[in-house]
């Protein structure tokens, strides 16, 4: 579907641009996490069973350095004829009870965790996905495929990244606070000098961020730059090489592919540079115990193992900060992708099916619009006060030029947009006062290109259709001519097609998608006639399985041929969104106004109007 | 020659002295991570011996800065490796990318006609990345894994054979499951992406579907059909997430088993080497401090053994990843430029096809011995059904595709003696499918011919009948066009590739409008640029417009793949055959059109 460019330009309810992929947000987002946290309440057992995994994690790893103190106080070093409960052996059990807590207490964690996050990310796709099916056809007008495409699938992602790296660090955050607990409890003192270095480290990585961050958003900007030349030098390789353009297309290649090595290269040296301040007031704390505890040990103060337990604490004391440091970038990244996965989730379908959900009964296929008037941007209407009547099984063609408003029209029907002003009635009922899933189903549609899904040719046909069955889906291929080239693809109705249809020739993916358009046997079809070039076989082809398609049906067609448009019942000519002329095909040439000079002109472009 | 050695010669070849400075950085970040567990265990046992008491606090501080100071030379080893290992890293993926870039854009349309723009976009992101991560990781970090797995288990050899027998002999088992693990894992994400990938595939299907769904009310179909997707995705995560949790929960727990061994079994080696001195115990065998230093080594092997399978991991990614990469990057254009080929200078245009046939995939052949002599100067029409041969004749006097038999000549020169560079210049070619950069529209009219001065492109724009259009866009001919710009229509968009071949000058020209259906005002502008352009070059049109056919010198008429007719419009309109069968189902209809138009325009003017 081609859409007017104009109209991007001004999106009353679109996608907000300036939020970028490279876009960072806070390292907590609040409105953000509560809506994660929403989802989770779903999964209370699992959310639980996390909980019960860290706690049981946390207390195996603060455990161990005191039981090994223990080992070593009470029996390795213990002073001769210092007699203690229990013995070396009794310890080595008690520490490998502990070991196995924390081993099962972390799969648990991590188990619980993934089952907590997939499920969590599952219902956020499902309900993004859910979402964009409500909206009306004019979201998708204003939001490029690529933009809402990176929502569901790039957002998605960045937070799933962030829920494996979130809860491992909210444990952490729990241990050294754990640990903090752990120290003071085994000797204040010691603890106190213990912990003095760690506020510098706070400040240095802090300090670092600072300096870092414009480097890594510089990074991925970079990268997302070269990856598009990239691109467009493959889909323009043709050109490129008729007019020996490829020097030049490298060096500027070139150009962007060193500013991302540069910028990369830079990004490398920052990342290192936090490693020796924080190796060195990691190790200044050990130094401090092992200078202050040394001393107290000689005074008996303390004992050599309460001394080695700090060690061994302060070792695993460092490293969560440090990790925290680099995952700080993925936190921000993520709350962005959040916020705007939950932009997309708040924003309201501007048509809602009536209150009561009333079904529009099985229909004739009358139509009438009375006074309709109706524009994509309020205050430049497309069609001006179209009054037309439309008797079952009745066709009618509509003609006009590029931008005429014939398209618009023909959506209104099906409910794509609702009128601005006036009432589209179906067998004498406002479509806005059932639901529209009832009034579309009645009602089917060719497209100008064909879109078919890389489904079987089967699934293709029958699409949302249930309830045909094979022999009702044969029937519609025979009837437009389709079978028999099916039974000639290599399996049949089964044969799997490439996306969009690929493996199939233009005539033969047009055969198809009427057989899938005739299939429910609906009682009005709409048609938007392919202006393409194709060979005249297929060509006649088409014209023979459009006769049949539209037999005894209300057909409504946008027509681009002059053998189409000469067998309608009725022909509507639309100019500005003006309804100028209605009649038969000999009467309007008679005429000598508007029709008569489309006709001449032989509707030569895609008249198609680009809605 | 495997992929792997490849790049370490790439390596080697660009980057030698710097990787044996980042190998010297590992050495010297790894001894120092190694001394610091044996310096600690010395700080134990020192104040553990009653006798240091009266040296008072002296040694202690030399102990403690000796901490200091080899955490700080851990820290600027690491920082330096780390600094070398991206540096080297990002500078072999440049290297790749511009290698892979230039191959693409010279690399000959039978090339690209057999590759989507989305595989070969994903060789040159995850493909490139995948190297990269191996080239940092699997090149450059992977010696510390090395010499922190050896030298940990040499000073713990050193202290107590024994007790390092006991601890290192769960070493090889956890390697050997890591490495296993992971490739096990590998598979299970691989298995995660395909599926991704698939319900990518839904979401893109029906996002740019969505008229057909909202047109036949198929949302709840798309959703149940999109949450088998999703399903789909979300079970097989967690089941590689889990298969993670379960093996990393295995593995810390076997490593903290060591401990409790170390614990019992070091433990009680002290305790059985210890002696009663002076009321005190002194340590003959194993002291507490080597005790001590025991523990603290197998905490720091945690990180190496974790690593190894990943390590492992990176070489088998980088092993098919380069394979995809140099796949490419060997690849011989089948249109290659002879070594000794010539530049002639300006051609005149005379073009002749001598017995030339040609096929796509060497099985059916798309032209058939064709034979054709087009003096300098005339004006050829190609004509025929789609697939008949008539662009496939068209492409080949660009070297677009080389001929697999006969021969082309352009003044008398086999085409395959000249410099692709000088071919090019001379022939001229505006393709059906018309790309349009993201770019200024300057920039997409100059595309050929970067440092033309305005005047120029003005001067072709004019005569392509698109400068009144342009001027009057608010920013003109810096306005940005192309996917991320403006929009331009089929007309449009048709004209500026006129303009941009106009702006080259080029002696023989070759117009493929075969597609484009404009109407009567777009097409009158389109056939007067064509007039004023046909002037004095020789031209090869393709088209359905018969004015545009009927003022060629000669028609050519194809059939598959053969020429079955050849002469003027009213030599052949009136003999049955191919042209009068092509004549009344495509052109006359439009012809007809065009002078009912005409007509109405009279009959308006008069009255």
């Amino acid at each position: 579907m081609t859409t007017n460019s104009n109209r991007k330009t001004h999106a009353p309810r679109g996608l907000n641009g300036n939020m970028d992929e490279i876009f960072l947000g806070n390292v907590l987002d609040i409105t953000v996490v509560r809506r994660l946290l929403l989802y989770a309440t779903a999964y209370r057992g699992t959310t639980i069973a996390v909980a019960l995994g860290m706690l049981g994690y946390i207390s195996a790893v603060v455990a161990q350095p005191l039981i090994i103190a223990w080992g070593i106080d009470g029996f390795i070093t213990a002073k001769p004829g210092d007699v203690r409960w229990g013995n070396l052996g009794i310890v080595s059990l008690i520490f490998f009870a502990d070991t196995l807590l924390l081993g099962v207490s972390q799969f648990v964690q991590f188990r619980s965790l993934s089952r907590l996050s997939t499920n969590i990310l599952y219902d956020v796709r499902d309900d993004m996905f859910t979402h964009l099916q409500r909206q009306s056809t004019s979201f998708f007008d204003h939001n490029e495929v690529g933009r809402i495409m990176s929502r569901v699938q790039n957002d998605v992602l960045a937070l799933q990244e962030w829920m494996e790296l979130s809860i491992p660090t909210a444990a952490d955050v729990v241990l050294l606070a754990a640990i903090i607990a752990a120290m003071f409890v085994a000797d204040t003192q010691m603890a106190a000098i213990a912990l003095a270095p760690a506020p510098l480290m706070i400040l240095a990585m802090f300090v670092w961020q600072r300096r870092a961050k414009p480097t890594f958003i510089r990074i991925r900007s970079a990268i997302s730059v070269v990856n598009a030349n990239l691109q467009e030098g493959i889909t323009g390789v043709r050109v490129a090489q008729s007019m020996n353009r490829q020097p030049e297309n490298l060096r500027r290649f070139d150009t962007l592919n060193k500013t991302h090595r540069d910028a990369a290269v830079h990004g490398g040296f920052l990342s290192g540079m936090l490693m020796p301040p924080i190796e060195m007031i990691s190790m200044t704390s050990v130094a401090l115990v092992v200078v202050f505890g040394g001393l107290r040990v000689y005074d008996g103060a303390l004992e050599v193992g309460v001394l080695f337990a700090f060690v061994m604490f302060l070792l695993r004391f460092f490293e969560p900060i440090r990790l925290m440091t680099m995952e700080f970038t993925q936190f921000q990244k993520a709350m962005a992708s959040g916020a705007r996965i939950f932009e997309l989730l708040d924003i309201e379908p501007d048509m809602h099916d009536p209150l009561a959900k009333e079904n529009l009964p099985e229909i004739q296929g009358h139509i009438e619009f009375k006074d309709v008037t109706f524009g994509y941007v309020p205050g430049i209407p497309v069609l001006k006060h179209i009054n037309l009547v439309i008797e079952p099984g009745e066709s009618v063609a509509f003609v006009g030029l590029t931008g005429a408003g014939k398209t618009s029209l023909v959506a209104l029907i099906q409910r794509f947009y609702d009128v601005s002003e006036g009432q589209v009635l179906i067998d004498g009922v406002d479509v806005r006062d059932v639901t529209r899933t009832s009034v579309a189903s009645q009602m089917s549609m060719v497209l100008q290109e064909p879109f078919l899904y890389s489904e079987s040719v089967r699934a293709n046909i029958r699409f949302n259709h249930d309830w045909v069955t094979d022999e009702e889906i044969e029937t519609a291929s025979r009837a437009v001519g389709a079978h028999e080239f099916i039974e000639r693809l290599p399996h049949g109705y089964d044969t799997l097609l490439d996306q969009r249809g690929a493996n199939l020739s233009m005539g033969q993916r047009a055969l198809v998608s009427m057989a899938r358009a005739i299939v429910s046997n609906p009682r009005i079809l709409m048609l938007d006639e392919a202006t393409a070039n194709m060979d005249s076989d297929t060509e006649h082809q088409l014209q023979e399985a459009l006769r049949v398609v539209l037999k005894g049906r209300t057909s409504l067609l946008i027509a681009h041929r002059l053998s189409t448009i000469t067998g309608a019942d009725k022909i509507v000519v639309l100019e500005n969104g003006n309804l100028v002329e209605i009649g038969k095909h000999q009467d309007l040439l008679d005429q000598r106004g508007v029709y008569a000079r489309l006709y001449a002109m032989n509707f030569g472009e895609d008249m198609e109007d680009s809605a | 020659m495997s992929p792997v050695i490849r790049l370490f010669q790439m390596i080697i070849r660009y980057h030698g002295r710097r990787l044996i400075v980042g190998y010297a950085a590992t050495l010297g970040a790894a001894i120092a991570g190694l001394a610091i567990p044996r310096v600690l265990g010395i700080g134990i046992d020192r104040v553990l011996n009653p006798e240091n008491i009266s040296q008072g606090r002296g040694p202690l501080l030399l102990l403690a800065g000796t901490i200091v100071l080899l955490g700080l030379s851990r820290g600027l080893f690491s920082w330096a490796q780390t600094f070398i290992g991206e540096g080297i890293s990002q500078k072999i993926a440049y290297r790749i990318r511009n290698d892979y870039y230039d191959q693409l854009q010279n690399l000959s349309f039978a090339f690209h006609d057999k590759q989507t723009t989305g595989s070969l976009m994903s060789r040159a992101t995850a493909d490139v990345e995948a190297i990269r991560m191996f080239v940092n990781m699997g090149a450059v970090r992977s010696m510390l894994i090395v010499l922190m797995l050896f030298g940990a288990a040499i000073a713990m050899l050193m202290i107590d054979v024994q007790l390092a027998l006991v601890t290192l002999a769960f070493v090889p088992v956890l390697l050997f499951r890591a490495i296993i693990t992971s490739r096990r894992l590998r598979r299970l994400w691989l298995r995660v992406q395909e599926l991704t990938a698939e319900m990518v595939a839904t979401l893109q299907e029906n996002l740019t579907g969505i008229r057909v769904v909202k047109a036949f009310a198929a949302e709840e179909h798309e959703i149940k059909k999109f949450r088998l997707r999703s399903q789909a995705v979300a079970r097989q995560t967690f089941l590689a997430q889990s298969t993670w949790a379960r093996n990393f929960a295995i593995m810390n727990f076997a490593f903290m088993v060591v401990m409790s061994a170390i614990l019992w079994f070091g433990g009680n080696r002290v305790i059985d080497g210890r002696e009663i001195l002076n009321g005190q115990f002194v340590y003959l065998g194993l002291t507490p401090g080597e005790l001590a230093s025991f523990f603290v080594y197998m905490n720091m092997l945690i990180m190496p053994v974790r690593m190894s399978g990943w390590i492992v991991n990176s070489f088998s990614r980088a092993s098919s990843s380069g394979q995809r990469l140099f796949e490419i990057l060997d690849m011989k254009s089948p249109v290659e430029e002879a070594s000794d080929a010539v530049d002639p200078g300006r051609a005149t245009g005379g073009v002749i096809f001598d017995h030339v046939s040609f096929t796509y995939d060497g099985v059916n052949e798309a032209l058939q011995d064709i034979n054709v002599v087009v003096p300098a100067g005339a004006v050829i029409a190609l004509v025929g059904r789609p697939g008949s041969g008539k662009t496939t004749f068209a492409h080949l006097i660009p070297r677009f595709y080389d001929v697999s038999e006969g021969r082309i000549l352009v003044d008398g020169r086999d085409i395959r003696e000249l410099t692709l560079d000088s071919l090019r210049r001379s022939v001229g070619v505006v393709q059906q499918d018309v790309f349009i950069h993201t770019a200024s529209i300057r920039d997409n009219v100059a595309y050929g011919y970067v440092d033309a001065p305005m005047s120029d492109v003005i001067a072709s724009m004019k005569i392509a009948q698109l400068h009144n259009f342009i001027d009057d866009l608010p920013e003109t001919y810096e306005t940005v066009v192309g996917e991320r710009g403006v929009g331009l229509s089929g007309g449009q968009r048709q004209r500026l590739a006129i303009a941009r071949t106009i702006l080259l000058d080029p002696p023989v020209l070759v117009l493929d409008d075969s597609t484009s259906s404009v109407d009567v005002h777009t097409e009158r502008l389109i056939q007067q640029a064509l007039d004023e352009i046909i002037e004095g070059r020789t031209t090869f049109l393709i088209s359905n417009r018969f004015n545009a056919i009927a003022q060629a010198s000669e028609i050519l008429v194809f059939k598959r793949g053969r020429i079955v007719q050849r002469g003027r419009h009213d030599e052949l309109v009136n003999v049955p055959g191919e042209y009068q069968d092509l004549y009344a189902s495509q052109m006359r209809p439009f012809e007809e059109a065009r002078s009912a138009a005409l007509k109405i325009e009279r009959t308006e003017n008069s009255d």
